[in-house]
């Protein structure tokens, strides 16, 4: 049973290529770090403009028209802050608005591609908090406004909307991803090589299969095990252990990290200080 | 087979210079050799099927790791697109709107209808019975519309300023276009939400025109309205037509599935949009200069109006039909 969250991309070259998928919920806390962003960069545009008030007033005599051109400008800066606010910061900051970014996260297209600027305004446009205001003009109109119930309902459905669609989605894609064809992956970083863990290289008694091999150099590589908890591990595979360790008087978890090493290439016997990193 | 550390000794330069010559070519400031720029495209494969034989091989993850960004970064590197983005607002402007506007004719007329029919009705109907009015708009909201249009109020006597003209300008940009993009975005559910606004503001433009009409104050609301709408009506029903075919798609995908066909119809649906917006911002403009300005008489205002209809149906019908596709 596979419990990754790794989609699988083919490119044209016939390779995979491996995006960690975001879920819901960094997905989400990014998303209310951007509104707070954005309403931050209201509150200091309208601060802005009030500041250019007085330099006018200040300057000419034509206070009211000068006031009443601010306010004109004022709302266009509010308009496109409130709809391209996260297309500018998708597109302008490579797919990774602020708040995408304190948690790490990326948009891409589906095909591992960056964001195109229709993609991502399809998508921004998409959201199911645009029409909310809609909603609530049906309700007023149709004169169900008051029914606190319904209200209720309409609301929890429109929130749920982008929460629900994602996870019913292979790919969590709410529904403005799916329309515009993108992802919200992780943005990878090269893993740090492990510290070392010096150990002569031991010959393998028996032949191991791909995917022992693969296991025993995790286990060589990890460095989230306590030393109590390792040699625990290390006791399971004391058959296997057991000859050349007496032979060398070393412990399992030493001869374990022995076979790593031979597996990655470390010939036995040789001391070449870079061959001991795993 | 090949061990883990031969195989990073042997291919370490390699990757290290594909590496480097992407951010060269990324960051365009590190000037690149031209056989250096020729051979990007083989070191890109080398890289992938250093990747494929890692992920075969069983190789530790965080060799795996560090080749399968490498390769990401080669694969968006030559896959982007970058599309000089003046030259195609330009073109979508020239004929890329207009044959748009043709193709999806359907939806359009369909949003046409969806606007004219209830609007008509209930403007005959209040012609008839004007008290039908008070049913559908509330007394304060009729009173504001009629102090805003009478004919010796202050609108229509004093010339507003060009202060004022600026930040009517401001509000009717974030207030249509607004509208514009929340028709398209309600549009999602079924359509559902695109039909209603059309329903909506159809019946409001009627009520209001329907009950200055009556109060006689004809001679200031026709002129005002007669300009910018053709604009704004027209691209407020493109907003709803993308807005309910991005719906229709998902509930009727016809041969393909439901997703597919939401994708397929977004294309066209969000450029459609983009028509739509302009018009708004164009509308916008004629509404906060021209259409509520004192000093330009009825008579212009309707001639203007006329040409801008004419103008836009002509653009609309033949704009964009010689360029060969």
């Amino acid at each position: 049973m596979r419990l990754d969250t790794l989609l699988a991309i083919e490119t044209p070259e016939g390779m995979d290529l491996h995006l960690p998928l975001a879920g819901v919920f960094p997905r989400l806390v990014a998303w209310l770090l951007d509104t707070l962003l954005r309403y931050l960069i209201v509150v200091l545009s309208s601060l802005l403009c009030f500041l250019f008030y007085l330099l006018g007033a200040w300057l000419f005599s034509y206070e009211k028209q000068w006031g009443q051109a601010l306010a004109g400008l004022w709302m266009i800066a509010l308009f496109l802050i409130e709809w391209f606010y996260p297309v500018l910061s998708e597109m302008l900051l490579k797919g990774r608005s602020p708040g995408k970014r304190a948690l790490g996260l990326l948009v891409l297209r589906e095909d591992g591609r960056p964001l195109s600027w229709g993609a991502s305004i399809t998508r921004n446009l998409l959201r199911s908090s645009n029409f909310l205001f809609v909603m609530a003009t049906i309700l007023i109109s149709t004169k169900t406004h008051d029914n606190g119930f319904v209200v209720f309902c309409l609301v929890v459905i429109f929130i749920l909307l982008d929460m629900i669609v994602p996870c019913l989605n292979q790919r969590f894609q709410r529904l403005g991803d799916l329309a515009a064809g993108t992802l919200v992956v992780y943005r990878q970083f090269t893993l740090a090589r492990p510290p070392v863990h010096r150990a002569p290289a031991q010959v393998l008694p028996v032949p191991l299969l791909l995917s022992e091999q693969r296991l025993l150099m995790d286990f060589a590589n990890q460095t989230q095990l306590s030393p109590a908890r390792t040699q625990e591990l290390a006791s399971i595979l004391h058959p296997l252990t057991e000859a050349q360790s007496q032979a060398q008087s070393l412990n399992g978890v030493a001869i374990l990290y022995g076979y790593a090493a031979t597996l990655f290439g470390q010939q036995k016997g040789t001391k070449d200080a870079e061959t001991t990193r795993i | 087979m090949l061990k883990q550390q031969e195989f990073e000794k042997q291919n370490r330069a390699v990757w290290r210079d594909f590496s480097q010559l992407l951010l060269a070519r990324e960051s365009k400031l590190v000037p690149v050799s031209n056989e250096a720029v020729q051979n990007l495209p083989a070191a890109y494969r080398r890289v992938c099927q250093d990747l494929a034989h890692a992920q075969a091989r069983g190789y530790s993850v965080e060799l795996v790791q560090e080749l399968n960004q490498l390769v990401l970064r080669g694969h968006q590197f030559f896959y982007a697109q970058t599309r000089p983005a003046w030259r195609e607002i330009l073109q979508f402007i020239v004929y890329g709107f207009p044959r748009l506007v043709r193709a999806e004719w359907r939806w359009i007329s369909f949003a046409w209808l969806v606007t004219l029919v209830p609007a008509l009705l209930v403007f005959f109907v209040i012609k008839i019975e004007p008290n039908v009015v008070y049913s559908l708009a509330t007394h304060a909201e009729l009173a504001s519309y009629a102090e805003m249009y009478n004919p010796s109020g202050e609108h229509f006597t004093e010339a507003r300023g060009a202060g004022a003209d600026i930040s009517m300008f401001g509000f009717y940009i974030r207030n249509n276009v607004g509208i514009d993009f929340q028709t398209f975005a309600s549009g999602l559910l079924g359509g559902i939400g695109s039909i209603f606004v059309l329903v909506y503001n159809g019946v409001q433009f009627a009520v209001v025109g329907g009950y200055l009409q009556g109060l006689g104050y004809g001679k200031t609301f026709w002129p005002f309205v007669i300009g910018h709408s053709s604009f704004e009506i027209t691209a407020m029903v493109f907003a709803g037509a993308a807005g309910m075919k991005l719906g229709f798609a998902w509930f009727f995908p016809a041969r393909r599935t439901r997703l597919a066909a939401l994708k397929f119809a977004s294309k066209n649906a969000i450029r459609l949009l983009y028509g739509a917006a302009l018009m708004t911002f164009i509308a916008a403009w004629f509404e906060a200069f021209w259409s509520s300005s004192v000093l330009i008489p009825a008579e212009a205002k309707f001639i203007m109006g006329a040409l801008l209809w004419s103008g836009l149906s002509l653009y609309f019908v033949f704009a964009g039909r010689d360029y060969a596709d």
